[in-house]
């Protein structure tokens, strides 16, 4: 009796180092039998992790190996990106890297730099948006308003201090002469709570975290940061069509830890290639309003090569570097 | 949300890998459940690092088995050897070894099976009918009364898991501590001392297998090895010797015992251990016949027993309606629902259909496995309590080195395994407990972040931190309770001690007078 259950939990023991055993793959990438581990620096439930975490989903279809994501989050998506930049480049870790890699760079928060990882591709570049609670304020204009008939007591929640969101509602804020109360929050998804709440009165966010609530009639959103209107929600203007010239947005890229062997690469890139080619992912992709966009490594490289030194400037115009 | 119940119950009956894992869990779940030493905490922990990659329903009702058969599994040991296989077992080994004295062990341990399932089953029942609503009512928390919530929670366990507040207290900032490691949201880095590995704070994984894995362990090292006892045999066919006297009991007692568990779940920080203690004094207190309690009646094992599994179904509200988990298996678990994505709190049950309400199911579902495999089972669970120690576990620290790697895939998170194993073994030595510190590390982030945004939102202006009701009543409820346990509950105790004290003394003084007219008399 002793004797079977000590063997039993020896088996456990047995079958828990078996897994590590695996660790030194000599098989050829990708292994189906290893997971790949992705990174996420945003929290679960958030606009990135939704997004990025259905990309995946997809991706490993065309991998041909499982993907996990792994929220691991904190410091305006730094500390994720410090364990992306400390992973092994053996593959089986990647990661998702947005807007906000500048923002860390440009504040010197952590030394990681976009330029550090290999880029493999990009999966999303999307409009930034203002929302509100829908019984709180009808239009633009009401809520430009309300802000100036109580100069720093309007709250806007944005995902993290000096990020992404919190730039575009300082842009938007200086744009149109305001003066509001910033108020920061992890991710999208406790910023959707507290505007349910009442918390605060309005998010500088993405689209696809608030639809749900956008299309049972609690929430509207304002006006989009787009230069034009967004397929998502068409009757929402832009601000440059209510005479305020703010134009923005954010993107979303996969990459993998600095290193990482070309040839793995190229095969990852190519899955991610297969995935906007295949049309369950792009039905998905278009029902959820992500914004996706495909660029390749190189025009990836590209792109951020370009936007690099317009949004380290916007942060300076912003007064939000060091 | 319960219009979506009959769907997530064929969800359930229609996936035989969800049934397998429940089971799975169960078994698991009774097996380390009674082993003394070994608890649920300990198990999911091991298991954690191997669950990422299953599919999140999967994952979660696995540890959901693990949970419930863990608080039942102690019960068996605690009946037959006199050994509580958890805290929460205690209470139920009084009256329980009582019986197995007089020759009913059989009765003791299917009183203790039906009493498990029937309180589990009302915890469910509450956890689907309450969890939605206080979910809505969630809203209603912002910033200063999640971080009231999260005071009260800190100093509850602080207070509870000890019998020094102050000890408690210690515990609990020390796991405040560890959580300002690493990168703040600021982005100003804490404590990394230029360590690269430290800007991503300490590894929660790594952590909880060394506090509750590798320390006890090392606990274990200190202990004389001692053979193992033998145990009695019992039959297969007095399975149900219990019911006759479950009958005689009756129904008001499991009820009310099951509802003290439920509110004590759902309060942060009480656990299983508190519940069966309430439960059983609340029994002693309005029985007929108060001194017979630890005779071996079988209202002694009723009591507790449907309460702290009541307990379980309680403990799942606060986390999944607030995201703050009542004990240290549901911040476990809490842990788990993040890495799967899910985050708690009112947008969870707005998608209800997908992973709540299966999960709920899950839950009931793991009691009615537990009644079947409580009741075959039962004449060889109380078996493990012989396995060998000197077997179980080096394989135990095995095992924790080796998921404590696979966690980060790195050699640092194993190394911190091992360092704080060691420091948790230290504090355990000085009667330190360690789920306070578990709670501090999980709760620190919410605490800082609340206070930080509800300044933010104020102006500075720290009023905001009592502007509701609902904040000012969990801040004067967590001060009644650090002054009930710091200045009235020692004075109690100490009174007692004085009071037996005096009385010692009088009966000794007594027997000595005696003796002294005895040797008067010729």
């Amino acid at each position: 009796m002793q004797g079977i259950r000590s063997l039993s939990i020896l088996g456990a023991g047995l079958m828990a180092g078996a897994l590590v055993m695996a660790t030194p793959a000599q098989a050829e990438y990708p292994d189906p039998n290893r997971e790949v581990r992705h990174i996420m620096p945003w929290g679960a439930g958030g606009g990135t992790d939704v997004v990025m975490r259905g990309f995946v989903d997809h991706l490993q279809r065309h991998l041909g190996t499982s993907i996990y994501t792994d929220n691991v989050t904190g410091g305006v998506g730094s500390v994720g990106w410090m364990t992306l930049k400390g992973a092994p480049p053996d593959g089986y870790t990647i990661g998702t890297v947005t807007y906000d890699i500048l923002t860390v760079e440009h504040q010197n928060m952590a030394p990681v730099s976009w330029e550090d990882f290999e880029i493999i591709g990009m999966v999303t570049e999307h409009a930034t948006a203002l929302v509100v609670r829908a019984e709180d304020f009808e239009t633009l204009d009401d809520f430009i308003a309300a802000a100036q008939d109580n100069p720093g007591g309007l709250t806007v929640s944005n995902a993290s201090t000096g990020g992404v969101w919190h730039q575009h509602a300082v842009a938007m804020e200086q744009e149109i002469g305001l003066e509001l109360n910033h108020v920061p929050y992890e991710s999208a998804a406790p910023q959707v709570t507290s505007l349910l709440g009442g918390e605060t009165m309005a998010a500088v966010i993405s689209l696809p975290p608030v639809m749900e609530y956008v299309r049972s009639g609690e929430m509207r959103v304002l006006a989009v940061m787009a230069d034009e209107r967004v397929d998502l929600v068409p009757d929402v203007p832009t601000f440059t069509e209510l005479g305020h010239d703010v134009v923005y947005g954010s993107f979303r890229f996969i990459a993998a830890p600095p290193e990482t062997p070309m040839e793995i690469v190229e095969v990852l890139e190519q899955a991610m290639y297969d995935t906007f080619q295949d049309p369950e992912f792009l039905a998905w992709a278009e029902q959820g309003g992500i914004g996706e966009r495909w660029l390749d490594r190189e025009a990836s490289i590209a792109y951020m090569e370009t936007i690099g030194p317009v949004i380290g400037q916007l942060m300076v115009d912003l007064g939000l570097t060091d | 949300m319960l219009a979506e119940l009959p769907q997530a119950i064929g969800l359930f009956a229609s996936d035989f890998r969800l049934v397998g894992f429940v089971c799975l869990g169960v078994i698991l779940g009774v097996f380390v459940g009674a082993v003394p030493g070994l608890t649920a905490t300990l198990a999911i922990a091991l298991l954690l690092p191997f669950t990422f990659g299953m599919p999140a329903l999967e994952a979660v009702v696995l540890m959901t088995g693990i949970f419930v058969g863990g608080i039942y599994g102690g019960s068996a040991t605690a009946i037959m050897v006199r050994v509580p296989g958890a805290p929460a077992n205690t209470m139920t080994m009084l009256d329980g070894y009582e019986m197995l004295k007089q020759g009913k062990p059989e009765v003791a341990l299917g009183l203790a099976t039906a009493a498990s399932v029937f309180g589990g089953l009302v915890g469910g029942v509450l956890l689907i009918l309450f969890a939605p609503q206080l979910a809505r009512f969630s809203l209603q928390f912002q910033s200063p009364e999640i971080f009231a919530l999260v005071v009260l929670a800190l100093v509850a366990v602080a207070a509870v898991s000890q019998e020094s507040l102050v000890k408690g207290l210690i515990a609990t900032v020390m796991g405040l501590m560890i959580s300002t490691v690493g990168i703040d949201l600021a982005g100003v880095p804490r404590y990394t001392f230029d360590t690269f590995r430290l800007y991503t704070g300490v590894p929660l994984i790594p952590l909880v297998i060394g506090l509750f894995a590798l320390a006890e362990v090392l606990r274990r090292l200190e202990e004389p090895h001692s053979r193992p006892k033998q145990v009695a045999w019992i039959s297969f066919r007095k399975i149900f010797a219990f019911v006759p006297v479950w009958r005689q009991v009756g129904w008001k007692l499991p009820i009310k015992s099951s509802l003290i568990g439920a509110v004590i779940g759902a309060l942060p920080g009480a656990g299983a251990a508190m519940a069966a203690f309430l439960a059983y004094a609340e029994a002693k207190r309005s029985s007929p016949h108060p001194e017979k309690f630890g005779t071996g009646i079988p209202e002694g094992i009723v009591a507790p027993e449907s309460s702290n599994n009541a307990m379980t179904g309680g403990a799942f509200i606060p986390m999944l309606a607030f995201g703050i988990p009542g004990d240290a298996v549901t911040a476990v678990i809490l842990g788990a629902l993040v890495i799967q994505g899910i985050v708690p709190g009112p947008q969870l049950f707005a998608q209800a259909g997908d992973l709540v309400l299966p999960l709920m199911v899950g839950f009931i579902f793991a009691y009615l496995v537990l009644m079947i495999v409580g009741l075959v089972m039962l004449p060889w669970f109380a078996r493990v309590a012989v396995i060998d120690h000197a077997v179980l576990f080096p394989i135990i620290a095995a095992v924790s080195v080796v998921a404590a790697f696979v966690s980060e895939r790195s050699v640092f998170a194993m190394g911190t395994m091992v360092a704080i194993g060691i420091g948790a073994w230290l504090m355990q030595r000085y009667r330190f407990s360690l789920v306070p510190v578990l709670l501090g590390v999980i709760l620190g982030p919410l605490l800082e972040r609340n206070f930080r945004r509800a300044l933010g939102i104020s102006g500075g202006d720290p009023m905001i931190l009592v502007s509701s009701w609902i904040a000012v009543i969990l801040l004067v409820t967590a001060a009644f309770m650090a002054f009930y346990f710091a200045w009235v509950q020692p004075r109690q105790q100490r009174r007692a001690q004085q009071e037996q004290e005096a009385a010692r003394l009088e009966r000794e003084a007594r027997e000595r007078q005696a003796r002294e007219t005895e040797g008067n008399t010729p």
